[in-house]
């Protein structure tokens, strides 16, 4: 089910669709009772959220957050309320910056709360759930996502399209092989460049997820990025050894070799010999 | 007094043939196993029974408990520095001086079927272009090299079991500096059961992770049964390595 996922783009979902409602059916989510949580700070600054405080059912969630800070946290599984402050007012002396109620956490999700600039320019909440499926040997799965104050825009790698037309709030994803890229994205059907280029490092067995993010009107966009490791399936085996050591192996396999030759010939002899 | 037939001749010479082949296939093969010497700090793939327990306690989502959040394990970092390798800390020349190993380091990939290119030189050695570079902040660095070879005699790794907990490992890197790891773990493991995505993992505290082969030789598939792995982390990580 999850495969058909990976390059559907616009797994995005509202801040207030529960994540359960993309997740529920994965077998692999039943174990553990917490989900990891990164929140992404992408408004940038000068936006009225330089310094902001997140609230989740009216608890402290994270203190002093600023532009361009990535949070990743363990949280109980449960349905969260979730409120992004200004740094110096609370829950009981003022409305909050911006706010999101009712989002379901499953145990054993990985997602992404982004507090980022809509497409439009005005702050917006947005929740992804992060691909954690197994990554084949020697490849890296790539994570898009537009979350800036921009229209369409194409991402490429090494000057080639990877994923076109992407919009805010949208992301899309692919597995490559591991290793280093430049990494731009321009105006969609343009060779118009926006972002970068910028080199970045795909690492074998990890999402390395990118986010466009910043205004495009305020000459502030910039990719920042979330790198969740620990997926790679491995290789298969590691063949380091020829023989050459073990004693005298080159000539003892000869001589068994020989002597199964012998038996097999002499089997032979002696049964047609008996005829 | 008859002759005896030339076919029982044959047979008698081949089962003598085959009895001392076999017995100096096992002797080397059991001459040359390795013994554990260390604890691998990292955690063992979940039991089985957790999840059992876990899936049975139902599904339905319950209202977290109204804590603070404060004492919640987290991680911060500034998401706007780009992921990047540095291709100066690439490990070029491998040195263990307690073995006498000095080798040569190539970069490898894999080969079909989801083999690990191993340098066909037995004298050199290979570094996983796929895992981390030197003293990263993260993940594994891979490190491979044959025990022997066919017609080349012992290889880069042929002593790797010998190393012991404490031994150094000196590494030169491709900007020409010099990086000092510590042996933690020594283990050798059946190939059928060898835990490499963890080995190769990219998660984890960083490690040096160097595999060669080990174990029996099997006639039939013409290699090892086993292999050999050293698990060795930067000098100044030793005291907090398993914390």
């Amino acid at each position: 089910m999850t495969r058909n996922l990976r390059r559907a783009g616009a797994i995005a979902a509202a801040a207030t669709l529960p994540l359960g409602f993309a997740l529920a059916a994965t077998p692999a989510m039943a174990d553990g009772h917490e989900a990891t949580i990164s929140v992404l700070h992408g408004i940038p600054a000068g936006a009225g959220a330089d310094v902001v405080d997140v609230y989740a059912n009216g608890n402290l969630l994270i203190d002093d957050f600023t532009p361009g800070t990535l949070e990743t946290m363990m949280v109980p599984e449960g349905t969260y309320d979730l409120a992004v402050y200004a740094d110096g007012t609370t829950p009981d002396d003022a409305d909050p910056v911006l706010a999101a109620d009712g989002v379901e956490v499953p145990g054993g999700i990985n997602a992404t709360v982004t507090a980022n600039l809509d497409a439009e320019g005005a702050p917006a909440l947005n929740v992804f759930v992060n691909d954690i499926e197994p990554i084949a040997a020697g490849e890296a799965r790539l994570t898009v996502r537009h979350v800036a104050a921009a229209p369409a825009v194409d991402v490429l790698a090494d000057g080639a399209v990877l994923f076109a037309d992407l919009t805010n709030p949208n992301q899309d994803l692919a597995t490559v092989p591991a290793g280093d890229y430049e990494a731009a994205v321009n105006l969609a059907g343009t060779d118009t460049t926006a972002i970068g280029p910028a080199p970045v490092s795909l690492a074998e067995g990890a999402n390395t997820i990118v986010y466009a993010w910043g205004s495009a009107e305020e000459g502030n966009l910039a990719l920042a990025t979330q790198v969740i490791t620990g997926l790679g399936e491995g290789p298969d085996v590691v063949p380091a050894g020829g023989g050459s050591t073990t004693g005298t192996p080159a000539w003892a396999l000869a001589l068994a070799g020989v002597a199964a030759i012998g038996l097999v010939g002499a089997g032979m002899r002696l049964s047609t010999s008996r005829r | 007094m008859t002759r005896p037939r030339p076919a029982i001749v044959i047979l008698l010479i081949s089962v003598v043939a085959l009895i001392v082949g076999i017995a100096v296939i096992v002797s080397a093969g059991s001459g040359s196993s390795v013994a554990s010497v260390g604890e691998r700090p990292q955690s063992s793939p979940a039991d089985p029974t957790d999840s059992t327990l876990d899936s049975s306690s139902g599904s339905s989502i319950k209202e977290p408990s109204s804590n603070t959040f404060s004492d919640i394990p987290r991680t911060r970092s500034d998401a706007t520095v780009l992921p990047s390798r540095d291709p100066g800390a690439t490990p070029r020349q491998i040195r263990i001086p307690t073995l006498s190993i000095d080798a040569p380091i190539d970069e490898v990939g894999l080969i079909s079927d989801g083999k690990v290119e191993v340098p066909r030189d037995v004298s050199r050695t290979g570094w996983y272009r796929y895992s981390q570079v030197l003293e990263s902040d993260e993940g594994s660095t891979v490190i491979v090299g044959h025990r022997d070879g066919v017609n080349q005699g012992a290889g880069a790794f042929y002593g790797l079991g010998e190393l012991q907990l404490g031994d150094r490992i000196v590494l030169t890197t491709e900007a020409g500096d010099r990086v000092r790891y510590e042996v933690v773990a020594r283990e050798s493991f059946d190939k059928q059961i060898v835990p490499l995505d963890e080995l190769f993992s990219s998660a984890g505290p960083h490690r040096l992770t160097l595999i060669t082969c080990g174990g029996p030789f099997d006639a039939t598939t013409l290699g090892y049964t086993d292999n050999v792995v050293v698990t060795a982390v930067p000098v100044d990580d030793v005291a907090t390595w398993g914390t």
